[in-house]
């Protein structure tokens, strides 16, 4: 399958708790081409894992559009939210053991990850084999996962959430916990699945590295989108509102309640803060 | 998906085992319940079969043939029909009534006895088929031509001589002789007890065949051939067709009815009178296996809901450990049913695999179980119905299982993946605590309501034991928050630990009500079977009077009274009795002034048995005093003397001998003339070997012998008492339940308090520490739910004692006690379960502490 877009209009989450109501996505505006390779960066409880859980359909946002190709995903029901995690959407968690049954083999595990499209779209369906081979486990197959070395393991993740050939791969924190060896060899999976098949890929990630890799990097602050960078420049990215976020390093000298002006002088947006007037 | 499942079953085949444990003892239980009820229905019929009187077991034809001493008739025209039908022998017979004499034109016998009346004695000259394969010969050999007859030991004769017979007409007391004689030669002497049998077909070959006669008229049977009796000359014969049951096994009630029907329908269209007392006895079989299937389903109830509970409470905890795999399931967008199967499978395939060992141990028990209360030779037989059952059975497990995984694969798959627990159904749980308080409420009005209670009645001290359960889970919770907070506050570490992790742990509060009908329906069994056994000896001892009781033969009251006196003077070991032949009332006389020390009384009777002993003593000239259980009238026949008049000066609900119907009055009230039948002597069960033979000397030679003990005996072999047997068994099985609820919880809690402990010992906490809360714990649980399983057993005995079955012949039953007969057996039977229990938390607080200990370091 061709890789798949993914857009988020002004999309908020609200979690309920004890204490009241928690705004873990604040209006998300983004735009991902089909094919393309996007890190989500972000400090903790910036709302990255949040916006992965609303593309891989786990929740529902509270407001606002997610459309996966053409689908909206906010109107499917549950079954066809399954049907399409099952076709065109792999997840791979945090944790590369929470993504398989340990004590199953790397086949199974992909056997059992391509069960649905099996049903819907056979000829899709790769063997086993090749899709170890994908991720550099070829003749891994028959190994049990927790037999593998953490590094194999993770990649066994990918391959799990590769088996029925996606076009969209969701991927929380694909480095984590890895020696650089392994994460390179991760690193290169990602990079040959996304070549070899146009997959698109979203990695939620804390690992520069990864965000180098990938060559897009956005940038979640307070649950909206702070920041782009792209080809090593850092972007600042207009929000559905019209608002702009500055960068972090720049919010100590400009405290909240600072005045800006804003002139667009030929294309090139001015903004001057007002000093303030001495006592 | 084969291949996963198996290695899923590897993986976790500690859960699979105890799924198929658990399944075994549901299947096993199941197929218990009619592989135990037909045994035993078998044995109670058997039971009831054996203790018929002959004319229940037979249907006979009768016919009177006039010949009016004409010639000779053909063996032809008097051989009576031999009708077929399947599981019944059919016996054919004649009978002419005449006067046993002398030859004709002969000398005196030289080999007579002194006792034979030279007029002639009553007898009936009998054709019987069959006779020589039933009766037994003590000298001489059986009938085999013509002229040839066999005579009862009563008669007098050898083999070798030669009597005479002449037939007649009936008269009181016997025949008159109108015909002429005929000569025969004796060839044996059989023993007349072999008539009193089944062959016999309640024929008075000891007596004159009509109905209200008395036994005691003893007309023997001299047997001959069809040959010799066709040539005998008669004015009347009696020509008989007796059905025998002796090939029938009594189980098709309504095909052994509509046996009968038929049999009194042809007969009477073909002239015939047809006696038969069988459906008297289908009735008594039919009671006894009512009241034995009915009570052994009940019984099982209970083992089969434990059984159920500690499946689901295991099948659940180990589902809730695997919810981050069902929803990895859902994460892949696994479809529904590959989903289900994945989460069922090592559950289900475990269950399905339990049903062969289920039946098996099923089978073995109950083969075990009837070798020790049953007949012996009876095991249990294997049948569609026990197959059928063991299947409900599994499917009940596996829909319980599919529930129970259904559950825990609940809610978001976010929440899935983190493994945290689906939300409790609060509102559906507390729907259905109250309906198992409504249920158990209802249960206990309906006792208290209706004179017969049934149905939900039966199921009483379960619904009560349920309801008190799932009240002591619900405030399970709150109490032990309190306790906790209230020990952290006086600085009880270990006891406000194990009371936090009562109050918020789920399954712990589950095990209590758990433990809670284990107690209460075991403290219910315990209590149920030893009342049962008292009521039954109870009975058993008013049926029969006295330890022991002799039949004699009819004499007067006088002579009676004087004999025993005699050969008892003490009055401590014999007394005289006797039942006077009043056919409106029944009345039994017996010595007042011994019946205190040596006749039974009841033991819930509204009378003392010393005031009633004062209260039969007679003065002369005044109505005799009469203890009846109703209204009496005021005159009673007296055999031949004149009509005694009686008056009641007592009223209680039974009477030994008597039951609910009848009256006591006093022997020596009696005139000394007055005939008596059914003459008895009545013994205390320490009676010397000397008065019994005292006895003897004075001429009383016992007919019958009765004992309460063999009276018991058989009522120990009755549906109920089989059924009790039963409820005893399932409800002590169902400890074994009780620690495999400990083992599961322990097992299914394993994890999370060991984490907790791992951390308090992190902190500082001591490695004793850790066994004392959890096992402290369990302990609270076991002792809280033994406390209030008893109580709820003592409430439901209180209320419903009265279900409990003890006889189920219709009959006398004493009321049962409110107190336990045996409190000791209850004691000890409680505190054996409690130690069980205690010794198994124990079991769970050392595992977890070596775990924790090994996990710390």
């Amino acid at each position: 399958m061709n890789g798949m877009a993914v857009i988020c209009r002004r999309v908020v989450q609200i979690y309920r708790a004890e204490g009241g109501d928690v705004v873990a996505l604040a209006g998300v505006d983004l735009e991902i081409a089909p094919g393309e390779k996007v890190a989500l960066v972000g400090p903790s409880g910036s709302g990255k894992s949040t916006l992965i859980a609303l593309l891989a359909g786990l929740m529902r946002p509270s407001a606002g559009r997610v459309h996966l190709g053409q689908t909206d995903i906010g109107k499917l029901t549950d079954g066809e939210l399954a049907r399409l995690r099952g076709t065109d959407l792999g997840v791979v968690l945090q944790g590369a053991t929470r993504n398989l049954l340990p004590y199953a083999t790397l086949e199974d595990n992909i056997w059992l990850a391509q069960r649905r499209v099996r049903k819907v779209r056979p000829a899709d369906v790769e063997p086993a084999e090749s899709v170890a081979a994908l991720v550099g486990l070829l003749g891994y197959g028959d190994r049990r996962i927790d037999q593998l070395p953490p590094g194999a393991q993770q990649r066994a993740a990918l391959a799990v959430g590769l088996a029925a050939s996606p076009g969209l791969l969701l991927v929380d924190e694909p480095t984590s916990r890895l020696d650089p060896a392994a994460r390179d060899e991760v690193l290169e999976a990602l990079d040959r699945v996304n070549a070899d098949r146009g997959t698109t890929i979203v990695a939620v990630t804390h690992d520069m590295a990864v965000g180098e890799a990938f060559g897009r990097v956005v940038t979640i602050r307070d649950g909206r989108v702070g920041a782009e960078g792209r080809g090593g420049r850092e972007f600042a990215v207009v929000a559905g509102d019209g608002t702009v976020q500055l960068p972090p390093a720049m919010l100590a000298s400009y405290p909240p309640g600072t005045l800006f002006s804003v002139d667009d002088v030929d294309g090139a947006v001015m903004l001057e803060a007002e000093k303030p007037a001495s006592p | 998906m084969i291949r996963i499942v198996r290695v899923m079953l590897r993986r976790r085949r500690g859960t699979a085992l105890l799924v198929l444990a658990l399944s075994v003892i549901a299947s096993a239980t199941a197929a218990a319940v009619p592989l135990y009820t037909g045994s035993a229905a078998r044995a109670v019929t058997a039971a009831q079969v054996a203790e018929a009187a002959p004319a229940e077991l037979s249907i006979a034809r009768t016919v009177l043939l006039s010949h009016g001493f004409g010639p000779p008739q053909p063996e032809e025209k008097l051989a009576p029909q031999l009708p077929y039908r399947p599981g019944f022998t059919t016996v054919g017979g004649l009978l002419i009534g005449g006067l046993l004499t002398v030859p004709p034109a002969a000398p005196p016998v030289a080999d007579a006895v002194s006792d034979v009346d030279p007029v002639g004695s009553p007898a009936w000259l009998a054709y019987r088929s069959g006779v020589c394969a039933n009766v037994r010969m003590v000298a001489g050999r059986c009938i085999a031509g013509a002229g040839e007859a066999i005579v009862p030991e009563s008669a007098g004769r050898k083999p070798g001589a030669e009597i005479g017979f002449v037939a007649g007409t009936a008269s009181a007391g016997g025949f008159r002789a109108d015909g002429d004689p005929v000569g025969l030669t004796v060839v044996g002497v059989y023993a007349i007890g072999d008539l009193t049998g089944a062959y016999g077909a309640g024929r008075s070959f000891t007596g004159v065949p009509q109905p209200g006669e008395e036994p005691e008229a003893n007309v023997p049977a001299v047997f001959t051939t069809l040959e010799t009796a066709a040539a005998t000359p008669f004015s009347t014969a009696f020509q008989t067709t007796d059905l025998i049951a002796d090939g029938v096994d009594f189980t098709d009630d309504a095909g052994l009815r509509a046996v009968v029907a038929q049999e009194q329908t042809l007969g009477e269209e073909g002239g015939y009178n047809v006696d038969t007392t069988l459906p008297e006895l289908l009735d008594r079989i039919a009671a006894q296996r009512t009241s034995l299937e009915r009570s052994v389903q009940v019984a099982a109830v209970p083992l089969l809901l434990l059984t159920l509970v500690v499946l689901y409470l295991a099948v659940s905890s180990s589902t809730v450990r695997r919810r981050t795999e069902s929803g990895l399931a859902g994460l892949r967008g696994v479809p529904g049913f590959t989903q289900w199967w994945l989460s069922a499978a090592e559950t289900l395939l475990p269950a399905v695999a339990a049903a062969p060992f289920g039946l098996a141990v099923g089978w073995l028990g109950v083969r075990v179980l009837a070798a020790w209360t049953l007949s012996p030779g009876i095991s249990p037989q294997l049948t569609w119905t026990v197959v059928l059952t063991v299947i409900a059975a599994i499917v009940t497990v596996a829909a319980l299982a599919g529930v129970a995984v259904a559950q825990a694969s609940r809610g978001p798959i976010a929440a899935q993946l983190r493994g945290t627990p689906a939300r409790a159904h609060n509102v559906l749980i507390g729907l259905a605590e109250v309906c198992a308080v409504l249920a158990a409420a209802a249960a206990g009005y309906q006792i208290t309501a209706e004179d017969r209670p049934g149905g939900l009645a039966l199921l009483t001290p379960l619904l009560t034991a349920v309801a008190a359960g799932l009240v002591a889970r619900r405030l399970t919770g709150p109490v032990a928050e309190r306790l906790g907070r209230w020990g952290l506050r006086r600085g009880r570490v270990n006891r406000a630990m194990a009371a936090f992790v009562i109050a918020r742990r789920p399954t712990h509060s589950r095990l209590l009500a758990l433990l809670v009908v284990l107690f209460g329906t075991g403290g219910f069994a315990v209590a149920a079977t030893t009342a049962g056994a008292w009521a039954r000896t109870e009975r058993a001892q008013l049926d029969v009077g006295a330890a022991e009781v002799w039949s004699l033969p009819t004499t007067t009251a006088g002579a009676l009274r004087d004999a025993v006196r005699t050969a008892d003077p003490s009055g401590r070991y014999a007394m005289a009795a006797a039942m006077l032949p009043d056919k409106r009332f029944r009345v039994l006389a017996v010595d007042a002034g011994r019946f205190c020390g040596i006749g039974y009384w009841g033991a819930d009777s509204e009378l003392p048995q010393e005031q009633a002993c004062a209260m039969l003593h007679a003065e002369s000239g005044v109505a005799l005093p009469m203890v009846t259980t109703q209204t009496a009238p005021d005159q009673i026949a007296a055999g031949s003397a004149e009509s005694v008049a009686v008056t009641t000066v007592a009223q209680v609900s039974a009477l030994p001998r008597l039951g609910t119907t009848g009256g006591l009055v006093d022997l020596a009230g009696l005139p000394a003339a007055t005939p008596v039948r059914q003459a008895q002597v009545w013994f205390a069960a320490e009676v010397p070997e000397t008065v019994r033979a005292a006895l003897r000397t004075q001429g009383l030679t016992p007919v019958a012998i009765a004992t309460a003990a063999r009276a018991a005996e058989q009522l120990d072999h009755s549906g109920p008492a089989l059924a009790l047997r039963f409820y005893l068994v399932a409800c002590l099985t169902a400890v074994v339940l009780g620690v495999t609820g400990v083992l599961v919880v322990g097992a299914a809690e394993h994890d999370e308090i060991g984490r907790v402990m791992r951390a308090l010992r992190i902190q500082g906490m001591r490695s004793r520490s850790v066994p004392r809360q959890v096992a402290g714990g369990y302990a609270v649980l076991v002792v809280v739910a033994a406390v209030i399983g008893t109580l709820v057993a003592g409430l439901a005995w209180r209320t419903a004692r009265g279900v409990v079955p003890m006889v189920a012949d219709g009959g006398w039953v004493p009321r049962t006690p409110l107190l336990p007969e045996r409190p000791g057996l209850l004691a000890v039977a409680l505190l054996g379960q409690v130690v069980v229990l205690l010794l198994t938390s124990l079991v769970v607080a050392t595992v977890l502490r070596r775990s924790v200990e090994g996990e710390t370091r």
